[in-house]
C-alpha cells in the first residue's frame, strides 16, 4: 500500500518543492503550503524572531497566537474562533529563532507526523541559509557593478551629478526592498544632490530607520548619503554597502573639485578660453600627432582695444575682451584651440587646414570682430590683425613656440601693414 | 409557501434557451420563493438567453450556474437539457459573488470570490459554492485563494465547468452575467447540517513513479525519463497507441494517476492535455514536483460504489436530520468510463442513496470539496453537497 513512508515521502515533496524556489520569501510561502498540505492540517506559519513571516489558512495576515506555540506537539489553539485545533511546532534555523507552526482541527499529530514537522523545518532552514548565501553572492555582484559603473564614470569625468545619480540607483538597487528613500546631501548647506524613492523631505524622513554614511571631500565631511527605509529592517550588509556607496561619492566629489581647481588653473576667467600655458601644452600634443596633419595657428590682435579702455573704462573693456572670445569661438570647428594669451591677444590652432582655409577663417573672424559691441558705457568699435602660420602635425618643426612666434610675427606684420586684415607667415618676413 | 427548508428540482431539453429557463426555473420553483437557483446547462445553450429567462421566471433572486459536460437530474443524467436547483424555505441565507478573466490571477479570483462569505449573516452552518471554468489551470490556486479568507470552517463545495468534451470555451453565469473564464460562487449558510462526501473508485496499481520534471502544471518527467512514456509503458498502453490520438485518449481515461494525501490516494486525470510529439501529460491538477505518482485503475463497479459512498458520507454527516436534497457533482472522465448505460446505473445509486430527496448535478472537468487541510480539488471523483 502507499501509504507506508507517507512522512519521508512527504519530506522529500517539500525539500524538491523548496529548493527550487529562487529567494527566501517564496521559498518559505511554499515551504508553508506543502506543510499544511503534507499534515492535511487547515493553518500553518513560518514564525521568524516571534513575528510571522509567511501563513496559510487565514485571510489576512495570522493571529499572533500562531507566533506563541512552543517547540512540541502538545499545544491546542483555537485559531480565530474555528475550535480546537493540535498545535505543533519545531525550530530551525542556526540560533533556532525559526519556527514552523502547523495548526489542525480537531485531530492530534501523531509522533511521525511531529517528527515530520521537524524533519520539514530542518529542510526549510538549511535551504533559507543556502538561499541566503546565494542571496549575498548576487548581492555582493552587484554591488561590485555598481561601484565598477561609477568608477567608470569617473574616469571619464562626467559631471558630479550624473556620478551622484548613478550611487543612488546602485545604493537603492542593491540596499533598497522597494520602501526606501535615498538621498545624497552636499555641500555646507546640505542640500539634496540626488535622491531616488519618495521626495526627500527631512522632517518626513525621521519617522523611518535611516542609515547614513558621511561623504568626504580631502578629509572633511562634506555631506551625507542616506537610506531611508518605510518598512522592514536594516540587514547586516547594508551599514558597510552603504559606506562602500558613501566612499565613491567622496571620490566623485574630491575628483570634481581638483577637475575645478585644474580648470580655474587653465583658463582665463574672464573669457573662458584656455590660458597661453593650457594652449601651448595643447599645441604639443597636437604637433606631436604622426598623422601628418595641416594645422594653422591664427595670432589674433585686437585693433582700437586701447583705446575703449581709455575712453570706456575697463569694465567695458573686460566686456569687449568676453564679447571677443564668444565670437571666436562661433567661426571654430569641433577640435580647434582657443585662449586668451594675454591683454588683447588671442591664439586660434586650427586642425585640418592648410593656408587657404586658415585665411577664409581669419577674415571671418576678422569680419565678426569688426561688428561693433555694445557696452553700458558706450558703443565699441574695434577690429583685429591676424597672422597666421602653418605646419603640419609629426614634423618636429617648427616647435610650438616656434609656430607661435611665426604667428605673432606675422600678427606684427599685419599691423604694421594697416590693420584689420590678415598676413600669412613666410621666410622673408622673418628675416 | 413551507414552512420547511426545500430544495427543488426542475429540468428542460427544449432547444430555446429562455423557454427552457422558464420551464425549468417553474418546476424547480413550483411556486415557491427560492433564495438561490443553481444552474447547469448543455453548452448548447445560449447563456446570454439563459439567464435573461432565469431572470424574467424567477426576478431577484440570486443565480449562479455552468456549463456542463452531462446534466445529472432526479430523472436520470442527460445531455443537451438544462437543471435548475431552487433551494428555499426558513434558516436558509445566500450571498453570491463572480469574478472574470481569472486565468494568471487563479488566487486573487477565489479571493475575491469567497469574500461572500462575509455577506451571509450568522448562521451555524456554511459552505461556499464554487463553479470554475474547467479549462483554466490552476484550478488548485483558485481554492487557495478562496480559502484563505472563506478560512477553516467553511467548506469548499462545487465544479469546473465543461463543454461537452468540446475543450474550446465553457460558460459561468452569475444573475444575468456570462462569463467564460470566470469564477462564480454562493455561500449557503443553514441552520441546519450540511454534509459533503468524496469519493472515487481507482486503486493503484505496480510501483509508484517518480515526478522528476514539471512544469506550468503539466508533467515532463516520470523516474527522470519522457512523462508520456513512462506513463503508457506503466499501464500497459499498446505500442502503437499514440498513432491514434481518439484510442489513446480513451485507452489513459480510465487509467488515471494517483498521488497520495495523508487521507488516500486523489486522482489526476492525465487524459485531457496529452502532448504526443513533446512526451508530457497534462490536464487534471498539479502533481507535484518531487512527489509519487501511482497509475491507477478502476471499473464500473468501483466507480458506482464511490458514487454511492460519497452520497451516504454526505449524509451521514447530517446528524440524523432529513436530506431535504443533494448537490451531485460528477467527472465528466467517469462518465466516459461508465459509458451511456452506466451513468444510468450511477443515477440509480444516487437515487437509492438519496433516500427520495432530490438530487441534481452535473458532469465536470474537476470536483471541488474540501472539508479538511488546505486542498480541495479532484479529478475522476463524485462530490456530494447533501442539505437538511
Amino acid at each position: 500500500m502507499p501509504g507506508s513512508g507517507y512522512e519521508n515521502q512527504q519530506l522529500v515533496e517539500l525539500l524538491t518543492v523548496v529548493t527550487s524556489c529562487e529567494d527566501r520569501d517564496t521559498a518559505t510561502r511554499a515551504a508553508v503550503e506543502c506543510a499544511a498540505g503534507a499534515l492535511e492540517a487547515e493553518f500553518a506559519a513560518v514564525v521568524v524572531d516571534g513575528r510571522v513571516v509567511a501563513s496559510v489558512g487565514f485571510g489576512g495576515s495570522a493571529p499572533d497566537v500562531m507566533a506563541t506555540v512552543a517547540p512540541g506537539r502538545a499545544a491546542t489553539l483555537d485559531v480565530l474562533g474555528t475550535g480546537k485545533c493540535a498545535a505543533g511546532a519545531a525550530r530551525f534555523g542556526d540560533e533556532g529563532t525559526g519556527r514552523l507552526v502547523i495548526a489542525r482541527l480537531d485531530l492530534d499529530f501523531t509522533v511521525e507526523e511531529y517528527n515530520l514537522i521537524r524533519g520539514m523545518a530542518k529542510v526549510l532552514g538549511l535551504t533559507l541559509r543556502m538561499l541566503d548565501t546565494l542571496e549575498q553572492e548576487r548581492r555582493r555582484r552587484r554591488l561590485m557593478n555598481h561601484l565598477y559603473a561609477v568608477q567608470r564614470a569617473l574616469s571619464r569625468r562626467v559631471p558630479l551629478s550624473d556620478v551622484v545619480s548613478l550611487v543612488v540607483d546602485g545604493t537603492r538597487d542593491v540596499l533598497g526592498n522597494g520602501t526606501d528613500t535615498v538621498t545624497v546631501w552636499l555641500g555646507a548647506t546640505l542640500t539634496p544632490a540626488a535622491f531616488s524613492g519618495v521626495p526627500a523631505e527631512p522632517a518626513t524622513l525621521k519617522p523611518f530607520p535611516t542609515l547614513v554614511a558621511p561623504v568626504h571631500e580631502d578629509g572633511h565631511v562634506a555631506g551625507r548619503l542616506e537610506i531611508s527605509r518605510r518598512e522592514g529592517a536594516f540587514g547586516p550588509n547594508d551599514e558597510e554597502d552603504l559606506l562602500a556607496f558613501a566612499e565613491h561619492v567622496s571620490l566623485a566629489v574630491t575628483s570634481a573639485k581638483h577637475l575645478h581647481d585644474i580648470h580655474q588653473a587653465m583658463h582665463d576667467s574672464l573669457t573662458g578660453l584656455a590660458s597661453r600655458q593650457l594652449f601651448l601644452r595643447d599645441l604639443d600634443d597636437v604637433l606631436a600627432d604622426p598623422i601628418g596633419e595641416p594645422v594653422a595657428l591664427l595670432f589674433i590682435d585686437l585693433d582700437r582695444f586701447k583705446q575703449v579702455n581709455d575712453t570706456l573704462g575697463h569694465i567695458a573693456g573686460d566686456l569687449v575682451l568676453a564679447t571677443a572670445a564668444r565670437r571666436i569661438g562661433t567661426v571654430l570647428h569641433p577640435g580647434d584651440l582657443a585662449a586668451r594669451l594675454g591683454g588683447d591677444e588671442f591664439a586660434v590652432l586650427l586642425r585640418n587646414a592648410d593656408p587657404t582655409d586658415a585665411t577664409e577663417v581669419a577674415d571671418r573672424l576678422i569680419d565678426t570682430l569688426n561688428e561693433p559691441i555694445t557696452t553700458p558705457e558706450g558703443q565699441a568699435e574695434i577690429g583685429a590683425s591676424v597672422g597666421i602660420a602653418t605646419t603640419t602635425t609629426g614634423t618636429g618643426d617648427p616647435s610650438p613656440h616656434d609656430l607661435l612666434r611665426r604667428a605673432d610675427v606675422a600678427m606684427y606684420e599685419a599691423k604694421r601693414s594697416g590693420r584689420n586684415h590678415t598676413v600669412l607667415f613666410a621666410d622673408h618676413i622673418f628675416r | 409557501m413551507t414552512s420547511q427548508r426545500w430544495m427543488g428540482v426542475g429540468r428542460s431539453a427544449v432547444t430555446d434557451s429562455r423557454d427552457a429557463a422558464a420551464a425549468a426555473t417553474a418546476e424547480a420553483l413550483a411556486g415557491r420563493s427560492a433564495v438561490l437557483l443553481l444552474v447547469y446547462a448543455a453548452i448548447t445553450y445560449d447563456p446570454a438567453e439563459l439567464a435573461a429567462g432565469l431572470a424574467d421566471a424567477a426576478p431577484g433572486v440570486p443565480v449562479i450556474g455552468c456549463s456542463t459536460h452531462g446534466e445529472i437530474g432526479p430523472d436520470g443524467p442527460r445531455d443537451g437539457s438544462l437543471i435548475v436547483t431552487a433551494l428555499g424555505g426558513p434558516g436558509l441565507a445566500v450571498a453570491t459573488a463572480a469574478t472574470a478573466q481569472v486565468s494568471g490571477r487563479q488566487r486573487e479570483a477565489g479571493a475575491e470570490v469567497a469574500a461572500c462569505v462575509a455577506e451571509v449573516g450568522d448562521h451555524p452552518y456554511r459552505v461556499l459554492i464554487l463553479l470554475t471554468d474547467g479549462l483554466a489551470r490552476d484550478q488548485e490556486g483558485i481554492l487557495r485563494g478562496a480559502y484563505g479568507v472563506a478560512g477553516a470552517r467553511v467548506p469548499l463545495f462545487g465544479g469546473a465547468a465543461a463543454d461537452g468534451w468540446r475543450m474550446s470555451g465553457t460558460f459561468q453565469l452569475h444573475g444575468t452575467s456570462v462569463f467564460t473564464n470566470g469564477v462564480v460562487a454562493a455561500c449557503l449558510a443553514s441552520d441546519a447540517p450540511m454534509g459533503i462526501g468524496v469519493r472515487h473508485g481507482w486503486r493503484p496499481v505496480g510501483e509508484p513513479m517518480i515526478v522528476t520534471e514539471s512544469a506550468d502544471g503539466r508533467v515532463l518527467q516520470l523516474d527522470d525519463e519522457p512523462a508520456l512514456d513512462a506513463y503508457l509503458r506503466r499501464i500497459d498502453a499498446p505500442s502503437d497507441l499514440t498513432a491514434d490520438p481518439q484510442e489513446l485518449s480513451r485507452f489513459v481515461l480510465n487509467r488515471p494517476l494517483g498521488v497520495q494525501r495523508r487521507s488516500g490516494l486523489e486522482v489526476r486525470n492525465m487524459s485531457t492535455e496529452v502532448d504526443v510529439a513533446g512526451r508530457s501529460i497534462g490536464g487534471g491538477g498539479d502533481l507535484t514536483l518531487g512527489g509519487l505518482t501511482w497509475a491507477m485503475e478502476g471499473d464500473e463497479a468501483s466507480v458506482l460504489d464511490a458514487s454511492q459512498e460519497a452520497c451516504r458520507d454526505a449524509v451521514a454527516t447530517l446528524d440524523g436530520r432529513p436530506v431535504i436534497g443533494m448537490l451531485t457533482f460528477s467527472c465528466a472522465a467517469c462518465r466516459a468510463v461508465l459509458g451511456d448505460d452506466g451513468i444510468v446505473r450511477e443515477h440509480e445509486r444516487l437515487a437509492g442513496a438519496s433516500g427520495g430527496a432530490p438530487f441534481a448535478g452535473f458532469y465536470t472537468y474537476g470536483e471541488i470539496a474540501r472539508t479538511r487541510g488546505i486542498d480541495g480539488f479532484h479529478n475522476q471523483t463524485m462530490v456530494v453537497l447533501a442539505l437538511s
